[in-house]
């Protein structure tokens, strides 16, 4: 029962209250920024440099990936040369 | 001039790029913009970068303003999808800083004291304010709107784009949530 009402009260907190005002000189910041060149890219950009970070790892990643499998399976030299078989038929020839 | 006609003609001069125009915008909804900023950051200074961030976003769109709502309705929209932009960009760095390690640029203070509160209730203001910042989103907004900026039930349903029943709906369930997590902050609790 006490803590209920002590709820309502906490609840009831913020009858009365006011508006809070921002810093008078706020609008000096705003006004610089509409002055200043792109300032919301480049806001974008400094604000998220982990995502930068993290598409540049996984760029390079793929490249890593690509370049493994090229070397491992490359293109030509995994064609087989019929004339080296013939070659060996003949060198080994069991019969 | 009726309230809502000025601020339709401050906006259309805006569009067309005057600047004082947006300075009497500002000084008209300044202190909406910033207590709105400030009850969901709960930091003077980051609610002082949202309202920055809303006065610029009103200069470089007020162009693509259709009037399909009030002015009223429109800034408050801006102001509070940047704050929740913000939350949400300082709980991603939050984690990403837990990750690998880097310094919280906006320490948060352990409490937060709303300077509109009256002196008598700032104890309990604290504790609600730590309360709120438990809600989920649109809870959170739902209760900001109607109990820190007293705005009317149906401009509160315009401003989330919900109807009237949806935002009493979120109101019940934010009130309900709050009164379980003020449990944590009774004086005397058992731990």
């Amino acid at each position: 029962m006490e803590k209920e009402a002590w709820k309502d009260r906490i609840l009831g907190s913020l009858e009365g209250a006011k508006r809070a005002e921002p810093d008078p000189s706020l609008y000096d910041g705003i006004r610089a920024r509409l002055n200043a060149t792109g300032p919301v890219a480049q806001m974008h950009v400094v604000r998220r440099p982990y995502l930068a970070l993290a598409a540049a790892f996984l760029v390079l990643l793929l490249t890593a990936n690509i370049w493994a499998l090229t070397q491992r399976y490359p293109e030509k030299s995994a064609a087989p040369n019929t004339s080296i078989y013939q070659l060996y038929a003949a060198n080994f020839d069991l019969y | 001039m009726n309230e809502s006609l000025l601020h339709r003609e401050l906006l259309a001069q805006i569009a067309l790029g005057s600047e004082p125009a947006l300075k009497q915008l500002y000084d008209l909804f300044k202190s909406r913009v910033y207590n709105t900023a400030l009850s969901y950051l709960q930091n003077p200074a980051e609610a002082e970068e949202v309202t920055q961030d809303v006065f610029v976003n009103i200069y470089r769109s007020a162009v693509r303003f259709e009037g399909k709502s009030s002015v009223n309705t429109w800034v408050y929209r801006i102001a509070v999808n940047l704050s929740l932009d913000r939350l949400n960009y300082r709980n991603r760095r939050k984690r990403f800083g837990f990750l690998v390690g880097l310094p919280d640029d906006a320490e948060q203070p352990p409490h937060f004291d709303h300077p509109g509160v009256l002196l008598e209730q700032k104890e309990n203001a604290r504790i609600l304010f730590q309360a709120i910042q438990s809600l989920p989103g649109q809870q959170k907004t739902a209760f900001i709107l109607s109990f820190v900026e007293d705005l009317p039930r149906q401009e509160v349903a315009d401003v989330m784009e919900l109807s009237l029943k949806a935002v009493e709906s979120l109101l019940q369930r934010a009130k309900a949530n709050l009164r379980k997590q003020l449990d944590n902050f009774f004086p005397g609790r058992r731990i």
